[in-house]
């Protein structure tokens, strides 16, 4: 029996520390749900032996002096110092066979907490292969804690990993013969022990061939541009079938409520409210299955680095790093799944940086908006005999969007974000076939996440959003059909009442009530402003598209249809969006000032609109 | 002389690291530390980051006046003793 019960998982970035974490754990792992906490960690349960371990995945780090916000936690963690997050009864570091030279420099940093150890060697097959040997038992006598070799990917010496855990194989480190402690001293004292352990095998011969394809300043950026189109694609269009296909099930989930004989209030709350709230919720998932799963091949493969090597000046223009490139790139498809894969940096400052530019740009719930706004109310004529003014309007609105956000972007990394931030230092990690096993246990740890996690949220905001549309029921027993029904119901809803009470805020942009409310029911998702004003004028958006285009454009005139443009360009009114903030940016704050922005953006953008078009 | 003016394919003994203070512990962090004999692989276009093959890593590196790195040239066939 051992007496160690919580052990901290830790190791220097790129180790191969979330694979072994996977293997260890499996599903049994969970988001630590702890207050003040900006990084959540996972806390994964292990039963050996009739025992209860419990294992924290903590953030990478080198030392104990924290760069990030992320290695900080690490830290405070491993020092009894977290404000809720309990001091670990033991150290397992994970070290890389290939270069073990930092993850002893870290070693020697980590024996000085006095917490009883031990170390998990990864990629010792690597250095194998390479015709390489790595001593573990010398490690060990010169260490003083046991040493136990994996390989993670397949699962080999996990079990005595486990094993090792239960049983009281945690060791004090010896004390270890430095000539002082500065960083120098530890790189000697390691570069010794290193020069025991580790005969380096040949130099990978593939690996400096891809790299001189994937990191080639022309090819490698042709590369860089495919890749970058195919993860799109997956989120843009190839999540749509399966989108289209929860949207039609859970259509006719509501049919089938709405056709029982209930009281119309319970009728209207299950079908509209309850099934509508969980559908707004679960739509989602097959972009966040997609997405996370390119995003921990782009990461597990080891092409990510090299990716971020090859943007990072340009992404740097704006403040931003390389890796800002993709949740950047997947908000284009959706905020949700662009957001989520914000995670992919490993820097809490540069992550929110890159999390508030997000809603800039230009997602496809954009689209049914610019689409009926554009067709109805911009003229269908040419620019110089040849371009389509429609469609320049489409481009002009997407390349405003994505100007905004980097600029946004920029202007928080001079201002709020200002302060020492280390500029582009990585170690490129070796190519690895991604680990299937492990991208099934982050993939669905992920999702579990989203659903418990952002998706609660985004099912009480639909709730509250119901009661808005819904309520109080209005007399519909003179209407003659469902959609007269549907229109007199919002017309003597709440909504209806706040959109009437806020108008006079948005008289200046040239909104009247019904786009006020337009607007405002465009919060559940943005597309939904379709529909609402389909429902607000009675036209049928689903049969005769015709008709709501007829109608805004006898109603409105091309001042108000720029106001609107201009105001879906910047406003956050999303409420998964901000739901989906809270839960990476750790606090409320951050998806409260990305909106206060966002709004004064959008009203100013659309005043200016509206006036200089009128 | 400054890492970044080493030319592709050259090796540099790594002199001494100046800058920000978490700049500079991190690079050390990563294995540039005094002494170390380094060959530049290469560079990203637009000055952009520069990649440096240590005895045992590949190193991603963009130096600014945050991180300045001083090298000296060391010989193409210079033992690796040092």
């Amino acid at each position: 029996m051992s007496t160690v019960q919580r052990v901290a998982l830790v190791g220097t970035p790129n180790v191969g520390k979330s694979t072994l974490f996977n293997e260890l754990t499996g599903l049994s792992q969970k988001v630590g749900n702890f207050p003040g906490v900006t990084v959540d960690p996972l806390i994964g349960s292990m039963s050996v032996d009739n025992q209860l371990l419990e294992l924290i995945d903590l953030p990478g780090i080198y030392g104990l002096e924290a760069a990030s916000e992320d290695e900080q936690l690490t830290i405070d963690v491993l020092q009894g110092r977290h404000i809720s997050i309990p001091e670990p009864d033991a150290v397992m570091l994970v070290m890389n066979a290939q270069n073990p030279e930092k993850c002893l420099v870290l070693f020697s940093h980590l024996a000085g907490l006095g917490l009883p150890m031990m170390v998990v060697v990864t990629m010792v097959d690597s250095v194998k292969l390479a015709g390489g040997v790595f001593d573990d038992i010398t490690l060990l006598h010169e260490l003083g804690v046991n040493v136990y070799p994996v390989v993670g990917r397949k699962g080999l010496g996990v079990a005595e990993v486990k094993r090792a855990m239960a049983s009281d194989s945690w060791k004090r480190p010896a004390p270890m013969k430095m000539a002082g402690t500065a960083l120098e001293d530890r790189f000697a004292w390691s570069r010794e022990i290193v020069g025991r352990v580790l005969v380096p095998g040949s130099e990978d011969k593939m690996r400096r061939r891809i790299d001189k394809l994937v990191l080639h300043p022309v090819w490698g950026t042709l590369l860089f541009l495919g890749v970058m189109a195919f993860f799109f694609q997956a989120i843009f269009a190839w999540a749509q079938p399966m989108m289209d296909g929860i949207d039609v099930l859970i259509g006719s989930l509501q049919e089938f409520v709405e056709k029982q004989t209930l009281n119309p209030l319970l009728s209207s709350f299950l079908s509209k409210g309850l099934i509508g709230g969980v559908g707004s919720v679960v739509v989602f998932l097959p972009q966040i299955l997609l997405l996370n799963v390119l995003v921990v091949l782009l990461e597990e493969s080891g092409y990510l680095a090299r990716a971020a090597f090859l943007v990072d000046r340009a992404m740097g223009l704006f403040g931003l790093q390389g890796r800002s490139f993709i949740p950047l790139l997947g908000s284009f498809a959706c905020a949700i799944p662009g957001i989520m894969s914000a995670r992919i940096i490993p820097n809490y400052r540069d992550r929110l940086v890159t999390i508030m530019a997000t809603p800039l740009m230009t997602c496809s719930a954009r689209l049914p908006v610019y689409a009926l706004i554009i067709s109805a109310l911009i003229p269908a004529t040419t620019i110089g005999g040849i371009f389509s003014l429609q469609a320049a309007v489409m481009a002009g609105l997407y390349v405003i969007g994505a100007l905004s956000g980097l600029m946004i972007a920029l202007v928080l990394k001079k201002t709020m974000f200002k302060g020492s931030i280390v500029p582009f230092l990585i170690e490129f990690p070796p190519y690895r076939a991604p680990p299937i096993k492990s991208l099934w246990v982050t993939v669905v740890g992920r999702t579990k996440d989203f659903l418990s996690t952002a998706g609660t949220v985004i099912l009480g905001f639909s709730i509250a959003l119901w009661i808005l549309t819904e309520l109080p029921r209005a007399d519909v027993s003179q209407a003659r059909t469902t959609i007269e029904a549907n229109k007199l119901q919002i017309e003597q809803s709440y909504a209806a009442g706040v959109g009437r009470a806020i108008q006079p805020m948005f008289a200046p942009l040239g909104y009247d009530w019904r786009i006020t409310l337009g607007v405002m029911s465009s919060f559940a998702a943005r597309e939904t402003f379709v529909s609402s004003m389909g429902q607000i004028y009675a036209a049928d958006v689903q049969e005769n598209d015709q008709s709501l285009r007829s109608v805004l454009r006898s109603e409105y005139p091309l001042a108000v249809g720029l106001s609107i443009l201009a105001f879906y360009v910047y406003a956050l009114q999303c409420i998964s969006t901000i739901a989906i903030m809270r839960r990476e940016t750790g606090t409320w704050k951050w998806p409260a000032v990305a909106f206060a922005i966002t709004f004064v953006l959008a009203y100013a953008a659309s005043f200016a609109a509206y006036t200089l078009a009128s | 002389m400054r890492l970044e003016s080493i030319p592709v394919g050259s090796r540099c003994r790594i002199l001494d690291i100046q800058g920000e203070a978490a700049a500079v512990r991190r690079a050390k962090e990563l294995g540039l530390i005094h002494g170390v004999i380094c060959t530049i692989v290469r560079k990203a276009p637009f000055s952009g980051p520069i990649e440096v093959a240590t005895p045992l890593a590949h190193i991603g590196v963009r130096p600014t006046e945050d991180l300045i790195i001083t090298v000296e040239p060391v010989a193409a066939l210079a033992s690796e003793a040092a």
